[in-house]
């Protein structure tokens, strides 16, 4: 359908200086018959722009709206008509490719044009090399005076209809660009006309398109995954020079369709798994819950699930993630260095998106692999308006255990579900509504003894409003209750033990972005929290456990925070923000009393403290400031400086290298302090071969002022007395990381080296010397390879290497008078299990070649341990003949595992 | 209780990951680890204190030895002295390296051994440290009421702890109460478990009493428990063998604790279970009562404690394990290994005697 402009600006200039234009005499014109009386050049303009298939452009002010006198054409060339038409004015008119004519002062219409002007023209239509058709931008009747024109929009992932967040948005003839922010949006001042637009963003297919940009107006646009860039990438910065150009230093960011092809033990691909692949990320070992970031304990992350805190994020203990990867929108984890809007834990925050569901088709996706299957869908409820997403995972393990030639593994049973439901709805054009849930439950049971279960449910709403284009609103609440149960089966020890955490959590933030240079955010939160601590009962009639209950615990944390984003010039810029957070340890409650409070023993108890309801106990306040700083150097490359101080309200109590998804959670009380950390970090970030290669060297140290740690055969579990086994001390962690990424080309992947130290310090322990931390790996290294020669294949070959974990050895031993041989054991982790490393491959064929294409389906062949590796899952000792101890190894994971595991999309 | 529950708890974990972890494809082998210096001349004492008919009393003195029994160093001490609450005392004799013992005659003793009074030891050695241990309640045990058995099948565990097996087995199940005969108030328990055998040379009969060799403490958290007594617990699994070929008693010593002595015991059991796996906790070092009176920072191995024992027995005949051969005679297929010495002459075993004991019925 026809289109007609019946003005035009100072744009025409911009035409004629910038585009190709044919004068009228160089092209055949239609023949019209028609006839004007008493009507005005400017109805005359605007009849034959309805009577002919030409459009036609002039300045309003240009013309003049007095009648003229009449014409009558018959079978007259267009060109002649308007000859005569403007003949009596001063106007002349020039046409403009094969269907516009440009009316405008006639001196400019004779105008000869320059050399440099063919020479733009020629090069304009050398990038005219996609198929899109041109974009328009606004209406040509209501560009301003300056003749400029406000261009803004937003960018979408074309499959997902997720916002992308810093692509490159660029006119490219007009050297003016910018980066799309929070929501996808950009926007960009420029001069009305015809400019060639580039948009183009790490993993995706750029964009190649002109657009005429009349006035003020908006551009949608969805970027489809790139046939190579995307998979290529398995953690990747924002954009292509994000590791250099960002301020913040230590963040990285999980590409989510990397996880699928990543070797995987059973098939089952695991985002944890894959930040393993980051310098300063460890675990402490196979089946580990959790991991652990710059030496900090598996409690100290922050793993936020939107906005909902997980407290575990594990399945099978640790060996498979609560995340579904199908519904995985976007990961980053920041390693200890974090912006004001987080705090609540010491060393990191894993912050995971989940897709907003499609507004405008449904999608079907799922997996199929040995032990577990997934399945998700999504799809708009209203188009354009509301759009739902929900997925769901289950495990199928006992097949497994019945091959095993052991009765009572025979006689045990395991699973796991998981599952997810949103929904969002667009209301209006500035506020966005989104609800969601989830729920998790593990449970096992070991050859009708015992076993345990625990869940997690969450419900969350987060509405995001936008108040002008510079102002950015986002509410969240949340709720989520965490349970886990122990039980013994029947016997004179039956029994099963229940702990929970309940929380309700509150979030305001507010985002203003003034100009690209400078940008604010600032907010409040608050977290109630209830926390069972934990209730024993017997099991059945014939236990003789004593029924125990521990008062339930309450907290209230509450947070504001202000962080800022300052480009002081190209080479400088700052990011520094506070948070000044508060946690009250609420009543009702019944305080032990003990004569020395500092040092509590349980023989040293004087009597008992009643609290009531919503009565402070103990309240601590604390600022914590945060800075980060960025100098550029050159064009490639920046070095970046960030402190952070963090504190940690609540804590998991275990005492083992790794917790235990029963581990409980503890509140911090008026003995148990907070746990407070200072982090320090310095890096020089150089990215070469255009952003093709990235390597970083970063150097940290991480000094915790207060944490505790416990006593030799702590009683852990529903102990009222808890203080008492704890010890208060100082840690100090402190590393070098090297990281190497080659993210493009046919071979990319990426290498992470990390050394460091992780120790504590606690009166009580190894004569009160520093002494490594269970989660102490000097040396880290990952290696990453992937060969993928097209789009559907690719080959992943994957490395790690790691220190063994600190472990305490016996160092002599004694008979006791019933001939019991007892080992004495010698400072604390003052040996190491053996070091561990590992080599897995994976094959994936992945989807075909066309996009519109409704079934898709890919394959991933997997084999994890390649070289079957025996890492220690433990070392134990026992005596040998006339010698020392001897080590033994007990390896779970011994062999190479093979796995297959089919994916599916129905779009 | 609550230590019991986290023994428990680190099986189910091991378990778990056994399982999850795909227990197809374990394997356990021997490894170098560079292993630490250990604690040089750190004593370990174990001293005992019984109530009986007569009352008796025990104290072991030894150096922490380097993983082997053979290199067991007992040590010799000066002025062994055993001292109740109220200041009495009596020098304890040496009876052996590093081994003293005396018994009490009730009617003529410096000091008198009575339940509810507390004990202390001291000693000297001979390169001047001063040791003593605190005051240590005598408790009395919790009575017995019966012991029974019961044949069954099952699968046993390899000490590799992986690979298992099945056999037949004689389960031996106790009733006792657990409640202190003196206060009616509940009390821990721990089990000294023995099989008084018979064997026939071809001269004579012995009765050999001997420890069932066992690689845990079997103690009872009676504080922690609900229950005024036990039925049906099952103590001790024992794998049909030779020792019932001829006859052979079952028999259980049952001792009472103090809260520490059983957290002792139960600390001691835990050193004992551990796999050094990553859901262990820290090894830690079991708290003794022992201490040197001038450097208490010095680390001392070990634990006194005093109680009553109550014993129970339970005869099994041939017949209920299937009559199996005896070791001097065993079945030809087993190969023409000689048979072991005390077949030749049954009296060369410790603990060995031709007195046929008061309750032996058959």
């Amino acid at each position: 359908m026809k289109t007609t402009f019946r003005s035009c600006g100072l744009l025409l200039v911009c035409f004629l200086l910038a585009f190709p234009i044919l004068k009228a005499q160089s092209q055949e014109f239609p023949t019209i018959t028609t006839s004007f009386n008493n009507v005005s050049i400017k109805t005359i303009l605007e009849q034959l722009d309805s009577q002919t298939e030409y459009t036609f452009y002039f300045k309003p002010s240009d013309i003049s709206t007095r009648p003229v006198k009449g014409f009558t054409f018959q079978d007259t060339p267009l060109d002649e008509v308007l000859d005569q038409v403007l003949g009596t004015t001063t106007l002349g008119f020039i046409a403009y490719r094969d269907n516009a004519i440009v009316i405008l002062p006639i001196e400019l219409a004779n105008q000869a044009f320059t050399a440099d002007y063919y020479k733009a023209k020629e090069a304009a239509n050398a990038e005219v090399t996609t198929e899109r058709k041109e974009l328009k931008v606004g209406d040509i009747r209501k560009l301003s005076v300056d003749g400029n024109a406000t261009v803004s929009g937003i960018i979408r992932d074309a499959e997902t209809k997720e916002p992308i967040i810093g692509a490159s948005i660029s006119w490219e003839d007009l050297e003016i660009g910018a980066i799309t922010g929070i929501d996808g949006e950009f926007s960009t001042k420029i001069p009305a006309g015809i400019h060639y637009l580039k948009i183009s963003y790490l993993g995706y297919e750029d964009i190649n398109t002109p657009v005429r940009v009349q006035s003020d107006g908006e551009i949608r646009l969805s970027m489809e995954k790139g046939a190579i860039d995307l998979d290529e990438v398995t953690i990747s910065a924002n954009k292509a020079n994000e590791s250099v150009e960002s301020v913040q230093i230590g963040v990285a960011k999980v590409d989510v369709e990397s996880i699928k092809k990543n070797p995987a033990l059973m098939g089952e691909a695991d985002v944890v798994k894959t930040l393993l692949q980051t310098a300063g990320v460890t675990t402490v070992g196979e089946g580990a819950s959790g991991f652990n970031v710059r030496g900090g304990d598996v409690d100290q992350n922050l793993i936020l699930m939107d906005e909902a805190i997980l407290l575990n994020s594990s399945h099978a203990l640790g060996f498979f993630s609560s995340f579904n990867t199908d519904l995985l929108q976007n990961v980053e984890l920041y390693k200890a260095n974090m912006p004001a809007q987080f705090g609540g834990r010491l060393s990191s925050v894993m912050d995971v998106e989940l897709k907003d569901g499609d507004f405008e088709e449904f999608k079907i996706r799922g997996g199929v692999g040995p032990i577990t299957s997934r399945i998700s869908l999504e799809g708009p409820i209203v188009k354009d308006k509301v759009a739902f997403y929900g997925g769901f995972r289950s495990s199928y393990i006992n097949w497994l255990l019945n091959l095993v030639d052991n009765v009572e593994v025979n006689g045990s049973s395991a699973f796991f579900y998981d599952a997810n439901f949103g929904l969002t709805a667009r209301i209006g054009k500035k506020n966005t509504l989104s609800m969601s849930g989830y729920g998790s439950q593990d449970e096992f049971i070991y050859n009708d003894e015992f076993g345990f279960d625990y869940s997690t449910y969450v419900a969350q709403a987060n509405l995001k409003s936008t108040f002008g284009e510079k102002l950015l609103s986002k509410f969240s609440a949340v709720y989520n209750t965490y349970n886990s149960n122990r039980f013994d089966i029947g016997g004179i020890n039956g029994s099963r033990l229940t702990n929970q955490v309940d929380y309700i959590k509150l979030k305001e933030q507010l985002t203003y972005s003034p100009s690209t240079n400078f940008r604010i955010d600032a907010g409040a939160s608050g977290i109630m929290y209830t926390v069972k601590p934990g209730d024993i009962e017997p099991f059945d009639d014939e236990s003789s456990i004593l029924p125990s209950t521990i008062e339930d615990e309450k907290g209230l944390e509450l947070a504001g925070f202000i962080n800022t984003e300052i480009n002081l010039g190209r080479v400088l810029q700052i990011s520094a923000g506070i948070r000044a957070s508060i946690f009250d340890f609420l009543g009702p409650n019944t305080v032990t009393n003990y004569e020395n409070e500092d040092a509590p023993k349980v023989n040293e108890i004087t009597g008992t403290t009643q609290f009531g309801e919503d009565e402070s106990i103990a309240s601590y306040t604390n600022l914590e400031p945060r800075a980060s700083i960025r100098l550029r150097l050159g064009e490639n490359g920046s070095v970046k400086g960030g402190y952070s101080r963090t504190v940690q309200y609540i804590n998991q109590i275990f005492n083992s290298d790794s917790p235990t998804p029963v581990s409980q959670w503890q509140l911090s009380t008026n003995y148990i302090k907070p746990t407070t950390s200072h982090n320090y970090s310095v890096g020089y970030f150089l990215n070469l071969d255009d952003n093709n290669w990235e390597t970083s060297l970063e150097v940290y140290s991480r000094d915790i002022d207060q944490l505790f740690d416990y006593k030799d055969f702590a009683v852990l579990l529903n102990n009222p007395q808890l203080e008492t086994e704890l010890v208060n001390g100082i840690g100090r962690s402190y590393g070098l990381e090297l990281s190497l990424r080659k993210k493009v080309g046919k071979v990319y992947g990426s290498f992470s080296y990390t050394l460091s130290r992780s120790e504590r310090l606690i009166d009580d322990i190894n004569n009160g010397k520093w002494y490594p931390s269970n989660f102490d790996k000097p040396h880290d290294a990952s290696f990453v390879f992937n060969y993928q020669p097209n789009r559907r294949n690719t080959l992943t070959i994957n490395f790690v290497y790691g220190s063994g974990r600190p472990t305490t050895p016996p160092v002599g031993n004694y008979l006791t008078d019933n001939g019991l041989l007892v080992p004495v054991y010698a400072l604390r982790n003052s040996a190491r299990i053996p070091d561990y490393h590992r080599l897995d491959i994976a094959y994936t064929l992945g989807k075909g070649y066309k996009r519109d294409k409704k079934f898709q389906t890919s394959w991933t062949i997997a084999v994890y341990n390649v070289y079957a590796r025996e890492n220690a899952f433990s070392v134990f000792f026992t005596q040998g003949a006339f010698r020392g101890a001897q080590a033994n190894r007990l390896a779970i994971l011994g062999t190479a595992f093979p796995s297959l595991t089919f994916n599916f999309e129905i779009l | 209780m609550k230590p019991i529950f986290n023994k428990r708890m680190n099986k189910l974990i091991n378990s778990t990951l056994v399982i999850c972890l795909l227990s197809l494809c374990t394997c356990l082998d021997q490894i170098d680890l560079e292993i630490p210096k250990g604690f040089d001349d750190a004593l370990a004492i174990q001293g005992i204190l019984v109530k009986s008919n007569p009352s008796y009393f025990e104290l072991t003195v030894s150096r922490l030895f380097d993983f082997t029994p053979e290199s067991a160093d007992q040590v010799n001490v000066r002025e062994v002295i055993l001292t109740d609450e109220a200041g009495n005392s009596v020098e304890i004799e040496r009876t052996g390296t590093g081994l003293y013992r005396t018994t009490f005659d009730e009617n003529n003793s410096d000091i008198e051994i009575e339940i509810g009074k507390s004990y202390k030891i001291n000693f000297r050695t001979f390169d001047d440290r001063s040791f003593e241990s605190t005051l240590e309640p005598l408790v009395a045990a919790p009575k017995i009421d019966t012991i029974t058995y019961e044949t069954i099948n099952k699968q046993f565990v390899f000490t590799d702890g992986i690979t298992t097996f099945q056999d037949s087995a004689v389960q031996y199940n106790l009733n006792t109460s657990l409640q202190d005969p003196t206060t009616g108030e509940n009390r821990s328990v721990l089990w000294n478990i023995f099989r008084v055998y018979q064997l026939t040379d071809p001269f004579k009969t012995c009765y050999i009493t001997q420890e069932i060799e066992v690689t845990d403490v079997k103690v009872f958290d009676g504080f922690g428990s609900s229950l005024p007594s036990l039925e049906n617990y099952n103590l001790h699994q024992d794998r049909f063998s030779s020792f019932y070929a001829e006859a052979m008693y079952f028999e259980v010593i049952q001792s009472g604790l103090s809260e520490g002595a059983f957290r002792y015991w139960n600390e001691t059991n835990q050193v004992l279970e551990r796999d050094g796996n990553m859901f262990e906790a820290p090894a830690g070092k079991v708290v003794s009562n022992f201490y040197n009176i001038n450097d208490p920072d010095e680390l001392v191995f070990g634990y006194f404690y005093a109680t009553t024992q109550d014993t129970a027995r339970i005869y099994v005949a041939p017949e209920v394990v299937n009559n199996p051969n005896s070791i001097c005679n065993p079945p030809p297929s087993t190969g023409p290994n000689e048979p072991p010495p005390q077949c030749g002459n049954c009296l060369i075993l410790e603990t060995s005697t031709t007195v046929k004991p008061d309750y032996w019925i058959e």
